[in-house]
């Protein structure tokens, strides 16, 4: 491949693409002429461009999530609730689905993450955010039940704190702006 | 730290086609953003997320505190940055290898952060070695590569620095893309 040819195949895919609704078999043979090495290296990239591939994946890794997590899968928390999986995760903290097995009912527990969990700020935060649902109830809006401590090899400053709350299955707010865009 | 009147200094004098300045703050920027990398490694377990686009505003805040920055200075301190992430990838790669087998104990440092990733190491390699060799047909191509798949950086955020519309940018993305698929796909995952 020499800058011209390069310029070529550019000026061939983005024409072809550009073409929307026309039948682009045809147009490219024809935009190539008796060039099959030039059509064959157009048709890959069109073949490509259609779908996801290496580059659409982050180029830095968001690290394997069960390092990175505050409770493992199958774990038991607060001998009461054993972690089913993970469902979402944000900057506070994490969300999970567990299992209450002492009403064998699915519940969601919200953990601090562990870096912001020895921070009293944002324990009080997190306080204040139970306090206030408990004050409202509305379809709308997720019911928290409890919050509770679950202490990790100890007691003291390894104390996680976490939520247990409705647990309800859907997408993210970011998921449905993505989905539907923007208004 | 380097001092920031010297990167301001550096990136006038990269502005002006010098080739030296332009390696000495490939190198400052280079051990910047590792150290910052490793830094933020080292927190608390649940921090380890890479963030391209803050490690880079991090680093640029770090290195330029309270000098009023030029924004073609801004840019380009940005272009050599997203070179900088590049590198700092594939070195890995290559040192690291894919297939290699770590201890649970090396997985905490960030090396095999970047390694928890090793499917994919040796497609990098790959990736670096196209698109070294797009950037001999199209420099500014290559460059909106790295910027926007190294650095992170938004069509528009690669617009504003490179000076071009969004449109010409989102068109070399997709391009490049392609091509550089083409150049991935042939080779087992």
């Amino acid at each position: 491949m020499t800058p011209d040819r390069w310029r070529k195949v550019n000026e061939i895919f983005h024409a072809v693409l550009d073409r929307s609704d026309s039948p682009t078999e045809e147009f490219l043979r024809a935009e190539c002429g008796d060039d099959p090495d030039l059509y064959s290296e157009i048709r890959q990239m069109l073949r490509e461009h259609k779908q996801t591939g290496f580059l659409d994946e982050a180029a830095w890794p968001d690290p394997d999530s069960s390092f990175a997590r505050v409770f493992a899968d199958g774990e038991i928390v607060s001998e009461r609730y054993r972690i089913v999986g993970l469902l979402g995760r944000g900057g506070m903290g994490e969300v999970y689905e567990s299992e209450d097995l002492e009403l064998h009912e699915p519940v969601a527990l919200k953990a601090l993450i562990p870096a912001i969990a020895g921070d009293a700020r944002m324990i009080a935060r997190f306080k204040q955010e139970i306090q206030l649902s408990r004050k409202i109830s509305h379809p709308g809006v997720c019911r928290v039940f409890d919050l509770a401590r679950h202490s990790a090899g100890g007691s003291g400053p390894n104390a996680i704190y976490f939520l247990t709350m409705e647990l309800l299955r859907g997408e993210t707010l970011s998921e449905r702006l993505r989905r539907e865009g923007r208004s | 730290v380097p001092d920031s009147g010297e990167i301001t200094t550096l990136l006038a004098a990269v502005r002006r086609g010098d080739s030296d300045a332009e390696s000495n703050l490939l190198s400052i920027v280079y051990s910047e953003l590792y150290a910052l990398a490793r830094k933020q490694m080292r927190r608390e377990r649940s921090d380890h997320t890479l963030q391209p686009t803050a490690l880079l505003n991090e680093t640029y805040l770090r290195l330029l505190r309270r000098q009023t920055v030029d924004w073609r200075d801004r840019a380009h301190f940005f272009a050599v940055a997203a070179g900088v992430m590049r590198r700092i990838l594939v070195d890995h790669a290559r040192q690291r290898g894919a297939g290699k087998r770590f201890s649970a104990r090396q997985r905490v440092e960030l090396d095999d952060v970047l390694v928890s990733a090793a499917p994919r190491m040796e497609q990098l390699l790959t990736l670096d070695q196209a698109l070294t060799r797009l950037g001999e047909w199209d420099a500014r191509q290559a460059r909106v590569v790295e910027m926007m798949y190294f650095g992170g950086l938004t069509a528009e955020e690669v617009s504003s620095v490179l000076g071009v519309s969004e449109r010409t940018i989102k068109r070399d993305w997709s391009a490049a893309r392609a091509w550089l698929q083409t150049q991935l796909s042939g080779k087992p995952a």
